[in-house]
């Protein structure tokens, strides 16, 4: 979507058997905009991407109407035609309009103008005056969120000491920013500079806002939009257009902030011109006013003679993250074997681990579909439903919380479970719980609105759930680093706004209803703000339930948000990781790895009726879920495009189940039935000391991150020592029972190896075994010492 | 040999007069037995060994025997006549020390069936027959498991009174499964039966079905006891309409699973308010009751077809479907407030009900949401005769066959009832009126008023014999009146079940009676799920106290913004020396007493000042104190003093505040003018001594002497040379006189400070008087100001 959004990518030529795109695909100068970046890059057969700053020639048609220096094109004279660029004999042309240019100079604009030159030099920054109290007596808004307000405190608040009209250079504005006077800050812009001379010419003009009317900028364009690089290779630009309301486009390279996600592959100057540093991605990031938007960089080893090996694509899956892995040089690893799919795979499904027979059967099997009939069989147990009922109640922060009743929450939990194994899909489920009205016993989704109770704690939870994205930000500012203003995060807010909350007949219970009235206001000038979806305009919402027109518009299936988001969370849930990383930090600043991939899941995903098992099945028959955890040497330093299998620490609730498994000794959880498995807990509050030092969510927040897989010295000590390894081994008496059944000690340690790591031991492991069993005083207690053993090693507690 | 005689002698008689604490009781076991036959109850607490009765608050019980097993364990066998009333029978143990707290059994039409242990699996149900009452206790986590064996299309009922037992906190849930094991129907809340579950279902085969019941969370407690009715029996879940006028006899529907069946219901003449109905139908009595309004509001049925309906009127319709809004309209007297009463959620109806009148005019002139409690309530008074149109709808927007109503509006009504404040939150604690032989005691009954703003009255009837009752008037204004219990010293050791009538002058042919409730399971904060209403207050004559109080009548006025020394006298039998707290349970409005005073071992008599604060109104009141000793290890005992003119009077003398600036090392002066009322004044008694309160470290704290008819008290204080230098506020000068042996006090002066400065710091004005600060910086300012010479 990013990339079809860009309108400038028109011009394709081959010159040499080379492709040559030009940027902008059309100029257009006018008074206010006399200058257009033009960025000419050329692509070679192996992807590389250049950019042609000196060898290219530049005319018009007819003459004189541009001149270009520097890669920049300034007007020179009216009328309509064509920028030529000559490149290694051949031509293109750029259409090129040229008006105005016998009208006065317009007076400087506050906001086209002025505001972005402070936040390109960093003045409203959050470390400096953009900071909630300022900075040495003096505050801006953050990244200029408050135009209104900034002027007032630049001109008003203290009359004629920052903006001194009598002396528009002698203004602390200006000396400040030149450095001439102590700041605190030290030199933000050059003096004589363009951005000096625009300053001082506003003062002079009379500091003032603009007039009612004027164009705003909407929309912000970065050319090109991907490039791909080679690591110490020559600088490349990218320029950045905004369009405006009035339908002018408008170069606003020069005053734009640009950052870079990745300083060790890419690093970008103030400019724009992009450096490759070292084999890598980095997105560059452009803001221009409250508008964000980038650039994709992919940053190769220098002279690589790379070819993507032949390997084979299971399904659409594969063929994008082939396409991706070829174009970034690196080859994915060799598949893994059938026990190791295996257990991944009932790990991953069912949230348990292969019984030996079954590992056996598997390995035993000829048939070349096995592993996609295994994966067909899985999915239609019950536990894979559990495994989703769980995380479908972490998004949705099912907890006791905000005197939320053990007896709501157990019954929003048996919901849940209820609508999903009724078949209701993901999309249902959230549109029951966003529309829920009635008490919290009697309609249990209703539960949703007593676990959060703010519109906008509600808002942001929406936002970043089900669309992946925070939006928190916006609520004091406009998102520094993303597309979302105050008047989104509001106008979301909103959808919020009337929802009704009272007492209900017991106690214990809350009634949720549409109050039909209450507004929410904006902050800045305290006015009712209406509804507005994410990206998009205000909407009247009359008397509907505002909810319900939320709903409607979040789970329909040309909203991308959900559906990608959704598609995200499950192939995270696979693989590792997000292809957005975190699945829950959505934003421009933080691309996704494969937009082709997250698009082709997304869609899928909706046209699946967002049926999990479904995506769940293709994700698990793809090759690339199926890839061995050992890395090559063209991927062993890539993490993000899934070129190997991610190993992973077995989620808390999981790994605890596993534990139980193997051991044959069931966990009791408070207020649950025996024989509950963790990964039925109906609440984020009930835990046990196992499942925290193992980082189950807690469900206080939406956050993705409240799952915590990484491995840590009390979990270490935790299975060391604890009850749930030495206490279940002996609770379940599985070595004595299989001896007490006649099994030969070898044939136990054979079968715990089989039960704990999916394989038998190697042979060193097999010598030792044998060693131990020898020389064993007690053979129940050496093989049960093996087991805890086995608890305990990284194979078992890792999903590989 | 003498001296020891004396000592054993003295023993004993302490130990006969010493007083044990009223029993205390945890629970009763069964919760439920069947009417018309003997049962026998098990009754857990404490002190149980010396059972002398039980009182019991509903008819048709009858106590047969006691065997005392421990002093913590006793059976009670009783004896049920076949027309007792079913449901809760709540009752009071009473031992010669007192009663006890409430308890309750339950009486069921059908056989009662025990649960037994084991039955904790579908494999292991425990076989019951139909139609019974199968009752236990639901252990934590615990699941019981029966089983019934039903014909094919033979209907069930079960129904789980869980919270309704009153004995702990059980949230009931039920499952019912077909002889396969298949899950065929569950329950868990209803708007009937509240957090009791209520499943009913069709068997589709002949067989073995089961019925699980466990508490929704897997709660549970020892405690937690219930009652499982299961049988075919007819259940109505709702009935419509669902009330009627007293007297008259009520063509209503009962409602089903399976529709409606008409039921006629001869509504008790006597009958007001709300009272439970046991419908019948061909496959039996419904074995749980639904609720019924009985008033004299005129019933009217949806739709309404005739005019305006004339006030007091009742409102009976059905919010049949989601969104839909229901409409009357009734004619009013303009001025007269009229009251608007939902009765849905009460009765056993899902409505949440919100209603609006609307006036001609189309405008809102009125709307109610929830009330005290679920049910919508509000007053209104209309300034036109209207008519008025009364909206219902319910506020979720939702709406069914069984979303019952019916709204009563009438002009609203004057109501008056007395109850007995608690103490404690949530706790049966001083519940019961212990009065000991020849003794007196002190209650305070609260009085619920509204629409009322006379002085209100309480009489007792059906006292123990020899036991008398005198309470003061609740005044206007005031919801507290006490009263004072008496037994003469032969009375004899008895217990009684009072009913109270409660009147105010105000409104002559009103009167209210007692309404007490007690919580049974309580809830998150200040929520009851279940509670008993009594209606009669409990009163206990229990063997004479070793101690006795009496307050010596004052002949002191209690000044207003003045205090009064009270003489309490601690009369001790011999062998009793031990502490006696003394406390001023019922105090007039602005005045205020110490929470206790301490008549110490053998002391005989203690001051009890009262302290008039200066919004004090004059008047005169009854007023006695009461006197509570630990006689053992068990509880207190109370004993109060008769009640004594007590007279509230303005003020002797007044005189404002003083500011007085001294310097450390000088003299602080306060001259205090006294002014009054000439005949007031000469009240004053001779000697007053005066002295200076509130007076900051290191002043000299010299009392001066009033002389008669003097108009003018004098102190001159020395100040240390190191008195604190600051201002010091709050200086009050206290009169204080003596009449006829009582002593009271004055206060004047009220708010006076001092100010000490330094030594040599204090600017004295042209007219030799100490200037105060803003005076000096007038000073310093006007001399900066002035031309430089």
């Amino acid at each position: 979507m990013f990339i079809e959004a860009y309108l400038l990518a028109s011009l394709l030529s081959l010159v040499n058997g080379q492709k040559v795109d030009c940027y902008p695909a059309k100029i257009f100068l006018h008074p206010g905009q006399d200058r257009q970046t033009v960025v000419i890059t050329r692509t070679g057969d192996s992807g590389v991407t250049g950019e042609v700053l000196n060898g290219a020639k530049f005319t018009t048609v007819p003459p004189g109407l541009v001149e270009v220096k520097e890669g920049i094109a300034f007007a020179r004279k009216n009328g309509e035609g064509k920028l030529v660029v000559e490149l290694d004999g051949k031509t293109i042309g750029i259409p090129c309009v040229v008006k105005g240019m016998d009208l006065p100079v317009p007076p400087v604009s506050y906001s086209r103008d002025v505001l972005p030159i402070l936040t390109r030099a960093g003045c409203n920054a959050g470390k400096c005056h953009g900071a909630a109290a300022g900075k040495d007596g003096f505050r801006l808004s953050l990244f200029g969120f408050d135009p209104e307000g900034d002027l007032f405190r630049l001109v008003e608040e203290i009359p004629n000491r920052r903006v001194n009209l009598a002396d528009p250079a002698g203004s602390l504005l200006i000396t400040k920013a030149l450095g001439e006077v102590p700041h605190t800050g030290g030199k933000k812009i050059e003096k004589g500079s363009e951005f000096h001379q625009l300053l001082v010419r506003w003062i002079a003009e009379g500091g003032k806002n603009d007039p009612a009317g004027l164009a705003k900028p909407v929309a912000i364009h970065v050319g090109p939009p991907a490039l791909v690089l080679e690591a110490g290779a020559q600088k490349h630009r990218i320029g950045v257009t905004a369009d405006y309301s009035d339908g002018t486009t408008r170069d606003v390279t020069h005053l734009c902030a640009f950052y870079s996600s990745n300083d060790g592959a890419a690093t970008v100057g103030q400019s724009g011109e992009i450096s490759p540093v070292q084999r890598g991605e980095a997105f560059i990031l452009a803001r221009f006013a409250t508008l964000t938007g980038g650039s994709s960089v992919i940053v190769r080893p220098a002279n690589s003679q790379f070819r993507f090996p032949s390997v084979q694509a299971n399904n659409y899956i594969d063929e994008l993250v082939h396409s991706r892995l070829a174009r970034l040089h690196i080859a994915p690893s060799e598949l893994c074997s059938d026990s190791e799919f295996l257990r991944r795979l009932a790990i991953d499904l069912v949230g348990k681990l292969p019984e030996p027979d079954e590992i056996t059967a598997f390995e035993s099997d000829k048939d070349p579909q096995k592993r996609a009939k295994i994966v067909d069989r899985l999915v239609n147990r019950p536990e894979f439903q559990d495994i989703w009922i769980m995380r479908f109640a972490e998004m949705l922060q099912i907890r006791t919380a905000n005197g939320t009743s053990p007896k709501g929450i157990g019954r929003y939990h048996d919901w849940l479970r209820s609508r999903v194994q009724a078949g209701a899909s993901i999309d249902q489920v959230i549109r029951e719980v966003l529309t829920a009205t009635g008490g919290t016993f009697e309609k249990p989704a209703a539960n949703y609105y007593q676990t959060e109770t703010t519109p906008a704690t509600l808002a942001e939870n929406v936002a970043q759930v089900f669309c992946g994205m925070r939006i928190q930000c916006a609520q004091c500012h406009n998102h520094p680093f993303d597309r979302w203003t105050m008047d989104d995060y509001y106008g979301f807010t909103a959808f919020f706004a009337q929802v009704g909350y009272k007492q209900a007949a017991d106690p214990r219970e809350i009634t949720i209803f549409n109050r039909g009235e209450g507004e929410i206001e904006h902050p800045l000038g305290n006015k009712a703000v209406t509804p507005r979806y994410l990206g998009d305009k205000d909407l009247s919402a009359g008397s509907t339930d505002r909810r319900e027109l939320l709903a409607t518009w979040l789970t329909s299936k040309d909203n991308p948000f959900l559906s990608r988001n959704l598609a995200n969370v499950i192939w995270s849930h696979f693989l590792g990781k997000g292809i957005v990383e975190p699945v829950d930090d959505v934003r421009i600043s933080n691309p996704p790895s494969n937009p082709e991939l997250l698009d082709a899941l997304g869609t899928k995903l909706a046209n699946y009726r967002f049926d999990v098992r479904k995506l769940a099945i293709d994700i698990c028959n793809s090759r690339t879920y199926q890839l061995s955890g050992v890395k090559n040497q063209s991927n062993k330093l890539d993490s993000s495009n899934f070129a190997s299998a991610a190993v992973r620490r077995v989620r808390a609730e999981v790994l605890l189940d596993c534990i139980s498994q193997v051991t044959l000794a069931n966990s009791k959880f408070p207020g649950r039935p025996d024989g509950s498995r963790a990964v039925e807990l109906l609440d984020g509050r009930s835990t046990n000391h196992f499942l925290t030092t193992f980082g189950r969510s807690t469900r206080e927040t939406p956050c993705a991150c409240e799952v915590k897989l990484e491995p840590t010295l009390s979990q270490a000590l935790h299975l060391l020592n604890g009850e749930n390894t030495t206490g279940k081994i002996n609770q379940g008496g599985r070595v004595k029972k299989a001896l007490q059944a006649g099994k030969k000690p070898r044939a136990v340690a054979d079968e715990l190896y089989m039960a704990c790591l999916a394989r038998r031991p190697s042979a060193g492991e097999s010598a030792k075994i044998d060693e131990m069993l020898s020389k064993s005083k007690n053979i129940p207690e050496d093989l049960e010492d093996l087991f805890w053993a086995l608890l305990n090693s990284r194979e078992f507690i890792f999903n590989h | 040999m003498i001296h020891k005689l004396v000592t054993m002698a003295m023993l004993f008689l302490a130990v006969t007069t010493v007083m044990a604490a009223p029993p205390s009781v945890e629970s009763a076991d069964p919760v439920c037995a069947q009417v018309g036959q003997n049962f026998t109850l098990t009754i857990t607490g404490s002190r149980l060994s010396k059972p002398a009765d039980i009182l019991f608050y509903r008819p048709g019980v009858r106590l047969s025997k006691f065997t005392t097993v421990d002093d913590s364990t006793l059976k009670v066998e009783l004896v049920s006549s076949p027309d007792a009333p079913l449901g809760a029978h709540p009752f009071r143990l009473r031992t010669e020390m007192g009663a006890s707290e409430i308890l309750q059994f339950h009486l069921a039409l059908n056989p009662v069936i025990y649960q037994k242990t084991g039955n904790s699996s579908a494999a292991k149900a425990q076989p019951v027959t139909c139609p019974c009452a199968v009752t236990g206790n639901l252990g934590e986590g615990e699941v019981h498991w029966y089983a019934v064996t039903l014909a094919k299309g033979q209907s069930l009922v079960v129904e789980a009174e869980g919270m309704r037992t009153g004995t702990a906190f059980l949230d009931t849930h039920l499952e019912i499964r077909d002889p396969s094991g298949k899950l065929v129907t569950q329950a868990d809340d209803s708007p009937l039966t509240r957090q009791d579950a209520l499943a009913e279902f069709k068997a589709a085969s002949d067989g073995k079905h089961t019925i699980a019941l466990r508490d929704s969370n897997l709660g549970g407690s020892d405690n937690a006891s219930y009652i499982l009715h299961v049988g075919s029996f007819f259940r109505p879940l709702f009935m419509h309409p669902a009330g009627g006028k007293p007297g008259f006899t009520l063509k209503t529907n009962g409602y089903d699973s399976t529709g409606a069946r008409p039921v006629e219901l001869k509504l008790p003449a006597g009958a007001q308010g709300t009272i439970p109905v046991w419908l019948a139908g061909p496959d039996g009595q419904s074995p749980c009751p639904n609720l019924v309004r009985v008033t004299n509001h005129e019933p009217v049925l949806e739709p309404q077809s005739t005019p305006p309906a004339a006030l007091p009127a009742a409102f009976h319709g059905i919010v049949a479907k989601p969104d839909e809004v229901d409409s009357y309209r009734f004619t009013t007297r303009p001025g007269k407030p009229v009251a608007v009463q939902m009765w849905a959620w009460r009765l056993g109806s899902p409505l949440d009900s919100v209603v609006e009148l609307i006036a001609e005019d189309g405008t809102v002139v009125a709307t109610g949401d929830d009330g005290d409690d679920h049910d919508s309530q509000l007053v209104f008074t209309p300034r036109t005769a209207g008519p008025f149109t009364l909206r219902v709808r319910d506020q979720r927007g939702q709406g069914g066959p069984g979303f019952f109503y019916r709204v009563e509006i009438g002009e609203d009504q004057p109501h008056l009832e007395v109850f007995l404040p608690r103490p404690n939150r949530l706790s049966q604690t001083r519940q019961v009126i212990v009065v000991p032989k020849g003794g007196r005691v002190l209650a305070g009954f609260g009085v619920r008023r509204s629409g009322l703003e006379g002085y209100a009255q309480t009489e007792a009837s059906g006292l123990p014999a020899g036991v008398s009752m005198s309470s003061q008037p609740a005044r206007p204004g005031i919801y507290i009146m006490p009263a004072l219990f008496e037994a003469r010293a032969d009375t004899l050791l008895a217990g009684a079940l009072c009913p109270l009538k409660v009147t105010d002058n105000s409104y002559p042919g009103l009167s209210g009676s007692f309404r007490q409730v007690v919580d049974l399971v309580a809830g998150p904060a200040d929520s009851i799920y279940q509670a008993v209403e009594l209606d009669k207050l409990a009163v206990t004559v229990v063997p004479e106290l070793p101690f006795s109080v009496d307050l010596v009548a004052p002949k002191a006025p209690l000044l207003v913004d003045g205090q009064l020394y009270l003489k309490v006298m601690i009369n001790r039998k011999p062998g009793f020396d031990g502490p006696v707290e003394v406390t001023a349970p019922f105090l007039p409005p602005w005045v205020e007493a110490p929470e206790k005073v301490l008549a110490g071992k053998g002391q005989n008599e203690v001051n009890l000042v009262l302290t008039a604060l200066p919004d004090a109104e004059p008047a005169s009141w009854q007023f006695a104190v009461q006197g509570s000793a630990e006689l053992d290890a068990s509880g207190t005992a109370r004993c109060a003093s008769r009640f004594v003119p007590l007279t509230i009077t303005k003020p002797l003398l007044q005189s404002g505040p003083q500011e007085v600036i001294a310097e450390q090392g000088g003299i602080a002066r306060f001259r205090f003018d006294l002014a009054g009322d000439p005949e007031r004044s000469a009240l004053v008694p001779v000697g007053v001594t005066c002295r200076l309160l509130e007076l900051p470290p290191r002043v000299a704290d010299l009392p001066v002497t009033l002389q008669t008819s003097g108009k003018r008290v004098d102190f001159s204080l020395p100040v240390e040379t190191d008195g604190p230098v600051g201002t010091h506020g709050n200086i009050v000068c206290a009169l204080e006189m003596n009449l006829a042996g009582d002593k009271f006090v004055q206060y004047v002066g009220r708010g006076s400070s001092l100010r000490i400065d330094s030594k040599g710091a204090t600017s004295i004005g042209p007219d030799g008087r100490p200037l105060s600060r803003l005076e000096q910086l007038r000073v310093k300012k006007a001399k900066s100001s002035s031309p430089k010479p």
